[in-house]
């Protein structure tokens, strides 16, 4: 009787340990996480639209059916990315995500410094890089200074009713995300 | 001897499977940890950044979604009525109170594993801050409801008895960066009746 007490015991201490061990690992080992979820849209350093619904939607949980969304992935170790479209619209918002799909970085079309859109996404060490190249788009874009290799941007925009779609298709489809 | 390996099985099965369980249960169905909650709703404002727990790390990297930045907004979510039942599909609600502090908000209703209702005769399954009609105060009133209402009038129908729940999210919101959160009202959400 002591022996199977004994027994339980370890077994659940063990449950316990497995419990975290599991935990700890998902996302390492994920093969259905947000990035993979987007590498099914197509390359990397272009803007694919993430669609609501139909037969080349991807899904992506909690997309707020009010916004259409265009997801760009990058590699920082090809070197920085600029983010930039010559359009806008009523209410745009970018996020920069990690490898993982963590938010690490966003803003808004009123948080930026002017209503068109023109980020450069590079490392730190990229940044030193750029501000000693003086080109003069660096002054006007914003940098968005992360010390991350891969990751994605994802870029979206408010449609109040139907009569915008046009204009909001037409600015996502405007957005670049090229190596800078 | 065959009795201690009987026993190191038992102990053995208990550790993996009772793991696996418990982590499988952790991160799926709905987010319960790390909540915040205003009145009825709830935000997981930490939900998707770096800070997240390791258990909110784990559903992301499972469950596919694209976290709202703090520049960008924050969601929250409902899942009860003002009398704490849950709310379920045929019964009609009425949301009441002030207009929430953003520069935009939307308004849907969203199946238990976040993906929003849609309705297929095009009716409103989704309302936002700039189209509903406010009678000249900051008020609203939004009626969810399975047929037409006079209003605001948000469509959740469904042909299988069950329950949803609310997602209001606002964008661009001091909300997002504040910690001035509790003083915040958020608005009621009241059964009005059922039929069925």
């Amino acid at each position: 009787m002591g022996k199977l007490l004994y027994a339980l015991i370890a077994g659940i201490v063990g449950a316990g340990i497995v419990h975290i061990a599991t935990l700890l690992l998902i996302p390492t080992v994920s093969d259905i996480d947000t990035w993979t979820r987007l590498s099914n849209l197509g390359t990397l350093n272009a803007f694919h639209r993430v669609e609501h619904v139909g037969e080349t939607a991807i899904s992506i949980r909690a997309l707020d059916p009010t916004f259409e969304v265009a997801a760009c992935r990058f590699d920082l170790n090809d070197g920085p990315v600029q983010v930039i479209s010559d359009l806008s619209a009523p209410f745009w918002s970018l996020s920069i995500y990690n490898r993982r799909g963590e938010n690490i970085f966003s803003i808004n079309d009123r948080t930026a410094n002017e209503p068109n859109l023109d980020v450069i996404i590079a490392t730190p060490r990229q940044v030193v890089e750029l501000r000693k190249s003086l080109a003069p788009e660096v002054d006007t874009a914003i940098i968005a200074e992360n010390d991350i290799d891969e990751g994605f941007v994802v870029l979206r925009a408010f449609v109040e009713d139907a009569s915008l779609m046009p204009t909001v298709l037409r600015f996502l489809e405007s957005a670049s995300c090229d190596l800078y | 001897m065959f009795k201690s390996i009987v026993l190191i099985g038992l102990a053995l099965v208990i550790a993996l499977g009772g793991g696996s369980w418990l982590t499988y249960q952790s991160v799926t169905g709905v987010e319960r940890f790390g909540g915040l909650q205003v009145g009825l709703w709830i935000a997981f404002p930490d939900f998707g950044t770096p800070n997240a727990d390791p258990y909110a790390k784990a559903r992301i990297a499972r469950n596919g979604s694209l976290p709202l930045g703090a520049a960008e907004g924050v969601r929250f979510f409902a899942e009860k009525d003002s009398n704490g039942r849950d709310l379920i599909f045929g019964c009609d609600y009425i949301i009441e109170g002030s207009s929430p502090i953003a520069r935009l908000w939307t308004l849907y209703a969203s199946s238990n594993d976040e993906v929003p209702l849609s309705s297929e005769d095009d009716w409103p399954s989704v309302l936002n801050s700039r189209q509903i009609v406010r009678f000249g105060t900051n008020a609203i009133t939004i009626r969810i409801a399975p047929s037409a209402r006079p209003g605001n009038w948000l469509a959740v129908k469904s042909t299988r008895p069950g329950t949803y729940h609310l997602v209001l999210s606002l964008y661009d919101t001091p909300v997002a960066t504040n910690a001035g959160l509790v003083d915040m009202k958020f608005p009621d959400i009241r059964r009005e009746g059922c039929n069925g």
